[in-house]
C-alpha cells in the first residue's frame, strides 16, 4: 500500500474521567467509574466477556450514550454534550450497518454527503479509499449482494473516508470466518499504522486483543481491571480475574492457605513461599498499598487465603516424584494432542490443571507430579489482587 | 433386437409408465385439495363477477333477466348525475357523483391518513408508553365502520356534538353547524372521520416498518453526521418505502368500497340530494331500492371492481 494522501491527520487523545453509565434509572450498572486515556494515535483494544460493559464504554466515547458521571475529553476539550459528528468519532458496528438501499459507493461517500462535500471531490477520495481497501471492483453493488469480508471492507471505508480524529470499532471481525478473520486483523493493524488514527476496538476475542493493541483495556462487570501493553498483560496479570481470562488455556489457579512462609495447597502439596516472594521484583502494586514490598505484604498478614497462579507453558510434567523444588500432585485426566504441544488435563484437589507439554510422557489416570520455577508463579491475596 | 433389448426396452417403457403414474396421482392429490377452495371461489367471487358481467348487458324487470340491450346500461349509468355530474363538477358543487366522491375520498383521504400514519408511527417510535398510544390510535380501525359512521354523527350533531362544542368554547361560534346534512362541507367532514380512523391503520404497518430497521442503521447515520431531517430522507424514508405503497394502495381500496360511514350519516340517498353519495352507495340504492335498477346496480359494482381489483392485483404479487 502506498502512502494515502486523503487523510490529513488531526490526531486526538480521549480519556474518561470517573464515567459511570447506568440504565433503568440506576437499577443496572453498565460501567462504573472508569478511568482511561488513550494517546494520540495509540490502538487500544477494550477486551472482556460478553455483558462486561465494553460496547456501553464505546458508545459513550462515540456519543451515542451520554454517560450518568463524570466526564469525556477528546483533547482538553469535554465532549460530554457533543453529538457524534460533533465529536468526529467514526465507527465500524458488529453487524457493519451498511445502508441496504445505496450502492457501495453511495454508503461510502454517505458521511461526505452529509458534510456537503462537492460530488467531485466525494468521488475522487471514494476512489481512493476503495482502491487502498480493494474493494474498487465493487462500487456499484448493493451491500446485500456482497460478501461478509467484502461488507466489513466497505464498513472501515466508509469510517475512515472522513478523516475522522477516533475510529472506533465494535467488535468488527466477529461475523467473519476464521481465516477471513486473521487476514482482516493483519490488514486492519496495517491500516491503523499507516493511517495513525486514534483508535478504540472493542472485542471479546483475546487473540485479537493480544495481536492488534498497543494497549489492553480488561473489563469485568463494568470495571476496568487492568490496563497494559499486551505482553504485559500476558506477563503480569493485575487480579486473579484476569490471569484466569488471559491466556489459552488460561492460568491454572491453586486456592492455598498461608502458614509463616509456605502456602498450603490441601492434598496436592505445600509451596515455600520464600522462593515465589523472592522471584521477580520485591515491589509489587496492590489495591491498597501501593509500591508496598512484597515482603511486608506478607509480614502483615502471615495468614490468610492465597491463590498460586501457574501459567500452563510453565509446568513440568513427571512421573516420579522431583527431590526438590515446587511441586504439586495430581492425576492425569486427559490428554489433548493439539499438534504444536500437547495439553494434559490434571486432576489437583478436584480442580482441573492445564499443562502444555512437549512431549508425551504420561497416561491417563497415571498419579504425576508437576513442577514450575520460582520465577513463573503468581500470587493471589484474598482479594485477588496480584501481590507476588 | 436381442432379447436383452427387448426386456431394457419393457423396463424403460414401464419406468416411464410410473413416472407418469406418479405424476399423475399428484396433479389427482393437487386437484383434491384445491377443490374446497375453488369451489367458495367460484361461488362468491367468480360467480356473481361473470354473472354481473353478462347481466350489465341485458335489461331487468326487477330481478329477472330480459332482453340483451348491449351497451345501454352501461351508457346510462355512466351518463347519470348520480354517477358523475359533470355541470356540478365544473362548478364545484355537490353532488358532484358518486365516482367524483369517491375519487375525493381517494386524493384526501389517501395521502392524508398515510401522512399521518407515518408521523404518529416516528412520534411513538422511541417514545414510553407507546404500545398504549398506538393501541389507542389503532383502537378506532377495530371499530365497525358502520359504527364509526354513528359516532361520527354524535361528534357533528349540531347540538350535543364535541366539534361544534369545541368551536364554540375556541369562540369561533360562526361555523357551527349540522356538518353532516350541511352539502357543501359534510364530505369533507365524513373524510376526516375516515382520516382519523384510517390513520390507525396506517400508523401500524408504519410501526412494524419502523421496528424492522436495524438501530445500528440509525446510529451509524448519526454517526456519520446526518441529523434527524437526513436521517429521515436518506434513511429511514426509502426503507419504509415498499411500506408506503401497501398503506396507499389498501387506502385506496378502502375508501372505493365506502359504504357504511355515508350510510350512516346520509342513509340510502348518500346525504342531501346524494351530496356525498358514494358508489357503494349507488348499487345499494339502484339494486334493493325502489325504482330498483339491477342492470345499473351490475354497472356500478362493475366499475368499483375494475379500479379496486389492479390495485389488489398489484399487492398480491408484491415481494
Amino acid at each position: 500500500m502506498g502512502s494515502f494522501d486523503v487523510i490529513s491527520h488531526c490526531m486526538t487523545s480521549v480519556s474518561m474521567k470517573d464515567v459511570s453509565k447506568y440504565f433503568d434509572g440506576g437499577n443496572t450498572v453498565a460501567n462504573y467509574r472508569l478511568n482511561l486515556d488513550v494517546a494520540d494515535g495509540e490502538f487500544l483494544v477494550m477486551l472482556g466477556p460478553s455483558g462486561c460493559g465494553k460496547t456501553t464504554a464505546l458508545r459513550l466515547i462515540a456519543g451515542l450514550e451520554q454517560p450518568s458521571d463524570g466526564a469525556i475529553y477528546f483533547g482538553d476539550e469535554r465532549v460530554n454534550s457533543r453529538s457524534p459528528s460533533d465529536r468526529n468519532v467514526a465507527m465500524v458496528f458488529q453487524n457493519y450497518a451498511l445502508y441496504p438501499h445505496l450502492t457501495v459507493a453511495e454508503n461510502i461517500g454517505y458521511p461526505l454527503k452529509v458534510r456537503g462535500i462537492p460530488p467531485d471531490d466525494r468521488d475522487r477520495k471514494v476512489e481512493e479509499i476503495t482502491e487502498l481497501l480493494h474493494i474498487e471492483d465493487q462500487v456499484d453493488k448493493k451491500p446485500g449482494a456482497l460478501s461478509g469480508g467484502q461488507r466489513q471492507r466497505v464498513a472501515l471505508a466508509r469510517a475512515i473516508v472522513r478523516e475522522p480524529s477516533v475510529f472506533l470499532l465494535d467488535e468488527p471481525l466477529s461475523n467473519l470466518d476464521a481465516k477471513l478473520r486473521q487476514e482482516m486483523r493483519i490488514e486492519l493493524k496495517r491500516l491503523q499504522n499507516e493511517l495513525d488514527i486514534t483508535t478504540i476496538y472493542v472485542t471479546h476475542n483475546q487473540e485479537e486483543a493480544m495481536s492488534m493493541a498497543d494497549t489492553v483495556v480488561v473489563m469485568n462487570q463494568g470495571t476496568i481491571q487492568q490496563i497494559a501493553p499486551p505482553q504485559e498483560l500476558y506477563k503480569r496479570p493485575r487480579t486473579a480475574w484476569v490471569a484466569r481470562f488471559i491466556g489459552s488455556p488460561p492460568m491454572n489457579l491453586f486456592q492455598g492457605t498461608r502458614h509463616n512462609g509456605s502456602i498450603d495447597l490441601g492434598e496436592a502439596g505445600t509451596v515455600e513461599l520464600d522462593g515465589v516472594m523472592d522471584a521477580d521484583e520485591a515491589v509489587v502494586e496492590t489495591a491498597n498499598q501501593d509500591d508496598a514490598s512484597a515482603a511486608s505484604v506478607l509480614a502483615n498478614s502471615a495468614q490468610g487465603d492465597v491463590a498460586v497462579g501457574i501459567r500452563p507453558e510453565d509446568l513440568a510434567l513427571s512421573a516420579t516424584q522431583p527431590s526438590s523444588g515446587n511441586v504439586i500432585e495430581g492425576t492425569v485426566d486427559t490428554i489433548e494432542p493439539m499438534g504444536e504441544y500437547i495439553l494434559v488435563n490434571i486432576s489437583v484437589n478436584d480442580q482441573i490443571v492445564n499443562a502444555k507439554v512437549s512431549e508425551w510422557t504420561v497416561s491417563t489416570d497415571e498419579r504425576v507430579y508437576l513442577t514450575f520455577d520460582d520465577d513463573d508463579a503468581y500470587l493471589y491475596d484474598d482479594n485477588g489482587e496480584l501481590v507476588g | 433386437m436381442s432379447l436383452r433389448d427387448h426386456i431394457d426396452g419393457f423396463t424403460g417403457d414401464h419406468k416411464l409408465g410410473e413416472d407418469l403414474n406418479v405424476d399423475r396421482e399428484k396433479a389427482i392429490a393437487i386437484a383434491v385439495f384445491l377443490v374446497p377452495g375453488l369451489t367458495l371461489f367460484m361461488i362468491f367471487s367468480v360467480g356473481p363477477i361473470v354473472y354481473s358481467a353478462i347481466g350489465s348487458f341485458y335489461a331487468w324487470d326487477t330481478f329477472t333477466m330480459q332482453d340483451f340491450v348491449g351497451l345501454d346500461n352501461w351508457i346510462r349509468s355512466l351518463t347519470d348525475p348520480l354517477i358523475i355530474h359533470w355541470s356540478n363538477i365544473r362548478e364545484f358543487q355537490y353532488p358532484m357523483g358518486a365516482l367524483t366522491h369517491n375519487l375525493l375520498w381517494v386524493v384526501v383521504h389517501v395521502p392524508a391518513s398515510t401522512f399521518f400514519g407515518l408521523a404518529l408511527a416516528l412520534l411513538f417510535a422511541d417514545l414510553k408508553g407507546r404500545r398504549i398510544l398506538r393501541s389507542m390510535v389503532f383502537a378506532g380501525f377495530t371499530v365497525p365502520p358502520i359504527v364509526i359512521g354513528l359516532v361520527l354523527m354524535f361528534i357533528y350533531d349540531p347540538q350535543a356534538g364535541i366539534f361544534n362544542e369545541l368551536l364554540r368554547v375556541l369562540d369561533q361560534g360562526q361555523w357551527v353547524r349540522n356538518w353532516t346534512q350541511s352539502p357543501q362541507v359534510a364530505i369533507y367532514a365524513l373524510i376526516a372521520g375516515g382520516i382519523w380512523v384510517h390513520t390507525g391503520f396506517s400508523m401500524l404497518l408504519y410501526s412494524s416498518a419502523l421496528s424492522a430497521i436495524d438501530p445500528s442503521l440509525i446510529e451509524s447515520a448519526k454517526v456519520d453526521g446526518a441529523g434527524p431531517w437526513r436521517r429521515f430522507w436518506d434513511i429511514i424514508w426509502p426503507l419504509v418505502k415498499p411500506v408506503t405503497a401497501v398503506v396507499v394502495i389498501m387506502g385506496i381500496i378502502w375508501v372505493m368500497r365506502m359504504f357504511d360511514i355515508v350510510y350512516a350519516a346520509g342513509g340510502a340517498a348518500g346525504g342531501p340530494n346524494h351530496a356525498y353519495s358514494v358508489l357503494g352507495i349507488e348499487v345499494y340504492r339502484a339494486a334493493f331500492r325502489p325504482e330498483i335498477d339491477y342492470g345499473m346496480a351490475m354497472v356500478v359494482a362493475l366499475i368499483q371492481l375494475f379500479i379496486v381489483a389492479p390495485l389488489a392485483l398489484y399487492i398480491a404479487r408484491m415481494n
